[in-house]
């Protein structure tokens, strides 16, 4: 047995009308993940200037890094860098992020003021493996410089880039 | 057809959609409202913190984390730490990679104690529970 006309039409209407109400619910309800999703992440939020600045740490602090350690008595002057240890392979050991993805991570580029100037005038800066020049923020750290026998006070400038 | 009856039908379609659409949203809100789930996060955030401030002390150093951790499972290795719940799947585990230095290691694992702390000697860290 057929619908009539009129009712053909109805059934039609509703048709069209659960279709576009579908995808309008899918949509709500995606919407509606999103928001609950930015919420958490919003408040698990580490500032990023904590994170770069307890990684940077290590530049200053670590023998392992640029730290002055005395050859003798083995004691390591934080806040103190080794001229001879202010070196990119130095930095390449001390901190190196993944190489295929390393660029969704913190990566510095670090300038010792008036140290390491190239044939131009210009300081050379030290860069991590993925650090590509795009400076999120800055890190300025009071450093003494151990030169021979001579310690000399100067600023490291430490570059952050955060994830490309 | 009956078109009394095939209203009746498109009713009971309409009725069973709505309430679909309000248990897939309930569920979702649920599972993301999970306070654990951020317990689990800023957990693994911050014992990440402290990896990376145990490496820039020079020396050897003890760090205590300053709250109760029973409730939650540590996994520690050079490359990550992992925060969760005892009968986690993979997928509700909180992860977070750090990088250290060359010459350093990380290991060690902490399962359901109230006290975690990282222990640095020399160029390793480890994770246990405090003395």
């Amino acid at each position: 047995m057929r619908l009539n006309k009129r009712a053909e039409y109805e059934v039609a209407e509703k048709s069209i009308f659960w279709l576009l109400a579908g995808v309008l619910v899918t949509i709500m309800i995606l919407a509606f993940v999103m928001l609950i999703a930015n919420y958490r992440s919003q408040i698990t939020r580490l500032p990023p200037e904590l994170e770069a600045e307890s990684i940077a740490l290590r530049f200053l602090n670590t023998p392992e890094c640029f730290t002055y350690q005395d050859p003798v008595t083995g004691r390591i002057y934080p806040g103190t860098i080794d001229v001879s240890k202010y070196l990119q392979s130095r930095l390449d050991a001390c901190y190196r992020t993944e190489p295929e993805r390393g660029y969704k991570d913190y990566n510095f580029g670090i300038v010792l003021e008036g140290f390491n100037i190239d044939e131009n005038g210009t300081e050379e800066m030290l860069i991590t493996n993925n650090f590509f020049n795009k400076v999120d923020f800055t890190l300025f750290k009071n450093v003494l410089v151990q030169q021979g026998s001579s310690t000399v006070p100067t600023r490291m400038v430490i570059y952050v880039q955060r994830k490309i | 057809m009956n078109k009394q009856g095939v209203n009746i039908v498109f009713v009971v379609f309409e009725i069973l959609l709505v309430l679909f659409v309000v248990a897939a949203t309930i569920g979702i809100a649920r599972s993301y409202g999970s306070s654990e789930t951020i317990n689990k996060i800023n957990l693994a955030n911050e014992v990440k913190l402290m990896v990376n401030t145990l490496v820039a002390t020079p020396d050897d150093a003890v760090v205590g984390y300053p709250g109760n951790v029973s409730k939650y499972i540590f996994l520690l290795n050079s490359e990550e730490v992992s925060v969760f719940l005892p009968g986690d799947a993979e997928e509700s585990k909180v992860k977070r990679m750090f990088s250290l230095p060359d010459s350093y290691q990380a290991a060690g694992t902490l399962q359901q104690k109230d006290r975690l702390c990282l222990r640095k000697e020399r160029r390793n860290i480890i994770l246990e529970e405090c003395a």
